[in-house]
Formats: structure tokens, sequence, C-alpha cells
């Protein structure tokens, strides 16, 4: 069953919301380009630049995610999806974990990503730092650590 | 005349006479973190539409611009050039990352900085500034950070 | 906005160009295609138009002393570049500069150099106007307000100084070179402007001898140039009105009392 429209507002944009068909254990997604990467001496190398554990900037923005299950639910090869382009790795938490560090985790779909969603909260650098702690590598880029 | 700071339309009407003041015409100054900053800048500007996967924009040209003006006012002539990421929404951070600690310069728009520092063995959160024009106190940062440690060689055996 | 009572006056200053402007990032929904509809706001008053290049983006920063950006130029570019326009008054006095990301509004002494300057007053009145047509228009575009980030001021001013030699201890106060005549000479300085002692803005000084209609001059300049204290229209009227302040006591604290008498100096 595809998930229920998100809340928007006046202007058609999706308010931020915690979405209660992304089951706890759901996989979130997170791509990450070869932009954001880093290197840096103390963790032996290269590792993700903490850019990639924030938002967007504006009101309402949130940190754009691919909601696996959906992906799935559409007959889709998650790594397959969410390598586009083709050289862009990313990330995978749990909609749970993320819930656990007062995370929201919605759906915000789009023209050209169906199973876009956002994950909105209060992205300090200790969010931030748990972020990294809970991400783990969905499509690796080589060389390089999550932190 | 030295190049006008005015934004005067008359200028071009009033010769200037020739002084030997050449010097004063420099118009970048020559540090070799800025070469490096520059090219990057270059490419972040042109990044594709779409370039984190999702709905990511290049880098914008005046936060670029701001970001280069921001780094003059922080780096020594010898600094070590920063690593440049850039954000989703025309944004970029400017980081080092070195063995004393981290710091991170995420530039939101012109004159909206958010500076982050950690050093290595301090307080895990580190120390935030959101900075408007005045740096500073980055200017610090980025020299405890990124100065080689200048701490006597042993005496030979 | 009234003018401050004890700020000097002067009958017949050496003023040639006053120039407003400020900088705001990119409104949103606007391209270059629009520029003939920003023109329609003002062509009543000015009619006639001039393409020219773009002004590069300008930024005070703070931080360690250093080499001072006297022309600084960037030298990365993004794609396709706005022009900068001219609409001009008939006359040619008057003129207002636009880019997708500056507007000022310049006066200048034209022709036979009589036409008098308007005063400050009327000229931040007039550019505060401008400022808030040209936002009305945007916001038709795309909601928003124009995000204004830098603005400046600049007091353009023609010594006529004949064809002798010149003593810069003339003209200028602690310029001394002992006597020395010169033939030409160039000075820049900067001068930090400062809020409740936080740097604010610049105030820049540039002397340099030329040549105009065959004269030679004495080209004073003095811009401030900084970030307003928000980003709202009257937040740079402000900065632009403390500028002036600025300006106006800089120019008679470093000018000598010899050439007040010139300018015919009443407060």
């Amino acid at each position: 069953m595809p998930l229920h429209q998100p809340p928007r507002d006046s202007d058609g944009n999706v308010e931020p919301h915690d979405h209660e068909g992304i089951q706890i254990g759901d996989g979130v997604i997170r791509r990450v380009s070869d932009q954001q990467v880093v290197t840096d001496p103390k963790t032996g190398g290269r590792r993700l630049s903490s850019m990639v554990f924030k938002p967007s900037t504006g009101p309402k923005a949130g940190m754009s995610v691919d909601l696996e299950k959906e992906i799935e639910k559409a007959g889709l090869n998650a790594r397959a999806y969410v390598t586009t382009p083709r050289w862009v790795g990313s990330v995978r938490f749990e909609a749970g974990a993320l819930r656990g560090e007062a995370f929201m985790v919605g759906f915000d779909p789009l023209p050209d990503n169906p199973h876009h969603g956002e994950v909105w909260g209060t992205f300090s650098k200790s969010k931030q730092r748990r972020l990294r702690e809970l991400c783990q590598w969905f499509v690796l880029i080589d060389g390089v650590s999550t932190g | 005349m030295n190049r006008s700071q005015a934004n005067s339309v008359f200028s071009s009407n009033v010769v200037p006479i020739p002084t030997a003041s050449a010097r004063l015409m420099v118009c970048e100054p020559n540090h070799d973190w800025r070469y490096a900053v520059i090219n990057r800048l270059e490419q972040l500007v042109q990044l594709d539409r779409g370039w984190d996967g999702y709905n990511g924009q290049p880098v914008s040209f005046e936060n670029a611009a701001f970001a280069l003006r921001m780094l003059e006012a922080v780096c020594s002539p010898d600094a070590d050039p920063p690593q440049l990421v850039p954000g989703s929404s025309g944004d970029l951070q400017i980081e080092w990352h070195t063995f004393k600690g981290d710091i991170e310069l995420h530039v939101l728009a012109p004159n909206r900085v958010h500076a982050w520092r950690q050093l290595v063995g301090g307080d895990e959160d580190g120390d935030s500034l959101d900075l408007t024009i005045d740096f500073g106190s980055v200017a610090i940062w980025v020299r405890e950070t990124t100065e080689p440690n200048l701490a006597a060689a042993p005496a030979a055996a | 906005m009234p003018r401050p009572d004890d700020l000097p006056d002067f009958g017949k200053p050496p003023l040639n160009e006053v120039v407003l402007g400020v900088q705001f990032s990119p409104p949103k929904g606007y391209q270059q295609v629009r520029v003939g509809d920003v023109w329609k706001l003002f062509k009543a008053d000015y009619p006639l138009v001039q393409e020219h290049q773009a002004l590069e983006p300008a930024f005070e920063t703070f931080g360690l002393p250093r080499h001072a950006q006297i022309g600084g130029r960037l030298s990365f570019v993004s794609g396709a570049m706005h022009d900068r326009f001219w609409f001009l008054r008939s006359t040619g006095d008057e003129l207002i500069q636009f880019q997708q990301d500056r507007l000022l509004h310049n006066w200048r002494k034209v022709g036979d150099q009589t036409n008098e300057y308007p005063r400050f007053e009327q000229m931040a009145a007039r550019f505060k106007e401008e400022l808030q047509q040209l936002e009305s228009f945007l916001v038709g575009l795309s909601p928003q307000v124009l995000v204004i980030n830098q603005c400046e001021l600049s007091y353009i001013n023609h010594i006529e100084i004949g064809d002798e030699p010149v003593d810069p201890a003339v003209w200028f106060r602690g310029v001394s070179l002992a006597g020395v005549k010169t033939e030409d000479f160039n000075i820049g300085i900067r001068e930090v402007i400062r809020d409740n002692g936080h740097p604010v803005g610049r105030l820049i000084y540039e002397i340099a001898t030329g040549v105009r209609d065959a004269k030679r001059v004495l080209v004073f300049n003095l811009t401030a140039r900084g970030a307003p204290s928000a980003s709202d229209i009257d937040s740079a009227m402000q900065f632009v009105a403390k500028g002036r302040e600025l300006i106006v006591r800089r120019f008679a604290e470093i000018t000598t009392e010899g050439a007040h008498k010139v300018w015919e100096r009443r407060t």
C-alpha cells in the first residue's frame, strides 16, 4: 500500500511531519556525492563531510532522503535506484534510529523522484555526530569512511 | 589613478596622470591557498543541478565571492588551503582538518556564516559562532589549528 | 531624514559626483529578459538607456590585517552574466544603475558644470523610493523582499589645481612632503568604520591627479562601504546616512583651512 500523501501548506509545499506509514525498521537512504568527501588525517584518509548530515537551508527544509521500502514496493532495486547519476554513493539509516534522535521522517514525493523523503529536526553538531555514527554504507564510495 | 572603489559613471572623463605607483594596481594578493580555492570555487559554481542526487544547486556566485573575501580576512599568505564542500541550496562549507582539530565555516549567504571549531582533546561539541563580516576569531582558529607544531627537535645522541 | 545641524557645509564644494548604492542577493524568479520591466519602473524620469559591463560582487570583510583589496578582482565566472544597465535622465545629470544584484543612483555635474547638487536628503529619498519600487516589482515575480548585503556611498570631488606642480599640503592636512611640489601623486587609504566597537564597513580615500577637459584636477574620492545592520531597505538607508555623515566630516577634517576658504565653508 503506497504511503498516503503528506500534509502540505497553501503553496503546495510539504509541511515537516513524521509519517506514520514509515515503520521503525524501514530503510532511509541518503545519497552522497564525491563532492562531499574530505581528507582528514585523523581518520586515516578520506571521509564524509559533515555537510552530508545537514539539511538544505531555508524554512521547512530538511535532509533529503530516499525511502527504501517505497522504492521496493514499486518493484525497483533500491541500490540501483539511488545510484543516479552513476557515481553517487549512499548511506542508510533506519527510521526508528532517526526518530530515537528526535528527528521526524516524512514523505515528500517529487515529480522526478516519487520515493523522496525528508528528515526534519535539529541538526546540532552533536546530532550530526550521531547521524554519522548511525549510518552505514549502502552504496560505498571506495576508500571513503563515513567518519 | 588606482582603480576606483567608487561606482562613478564619470571616471572615464578623467584621464589619470600615470604615476610610478604601479604596485597599487595589484588586483589579487598572491597567496598559494588562493589559487587552490579559486580553482575549487570555479568547479562548485559550475556544478550541475542535481549534483547530489536530489535537487542540489551549484554554489551561488555571490556565496563563492563572499567566501573568497572571507578567506582573505582569515588566511595568512602561507595558510594551508581549506577544503570546500558544496551545500544543496547554493551554500558551501569551508573546512580544515588537521591532527590538532577541525574547523568548519558554513557560508549560508553573504554576511551569514556559521563557524565551528573543535580541538582534539577538547569539548566534543566544540565552539560555535554565528558571524557576519568580522572573522577575527576565525583567523585565530585557523592559525592555531593549522600551524605546524614547532616542538624542539630531539638532541642528537 | 534631516541634515545634522553640526555637519560641515560648503557653499562651493568641489563635488563632482555622488553615488548611492546597494548590493543584494539575486532575486528569485528574476532573469535579464525582465530588465525592460525594471526600466519601466523608472522610464518616465529616466528615458535613456545604456548597457555596460556588470560590476563584480563587493564585500567588506574583517579579520587579519592584510593587503588592500584596491581593485581586487574575482577570477572565477559562473555562466551567463547580467549586464549593468544605466537608465539616464534626458539631461544626463542623474542616472540609475541596475544589474541583477545591484541598484545605484548617481548624480554628477554635466555640461558647463553648473548644475546644482540636489543635496543628500533629496537624493536619499529618491533612492529609497527606487528601492521600494524595485522591491514591489520583484514581489510580483515571487514572494520575497530585497535581501541587501552591502551598501555604499561615494562622494567624488574634482579639485582644479592648474598647470603648476602641486603641493598636496595646500589641500590636505597631514600630507607634508616638506614643501615638495609634485607633478602627480596617488594616495589610497582605508579606514575601518565601527559601530559599538565592531567593524561594519570601510571608509576608502583615494586622491590622485588627473586631467578633465584639458584641466588638471585632483580627484578626491571618499567611499563608505559595508554591511547594513539588517538586510531591509530601512537598514540600508541608515548605513548610507551614517556613511554620508562620516564622509562629510572626514572631508572637512582632512582638507585645509585654505581649501575651505576656496570652497566657502559655512559651518
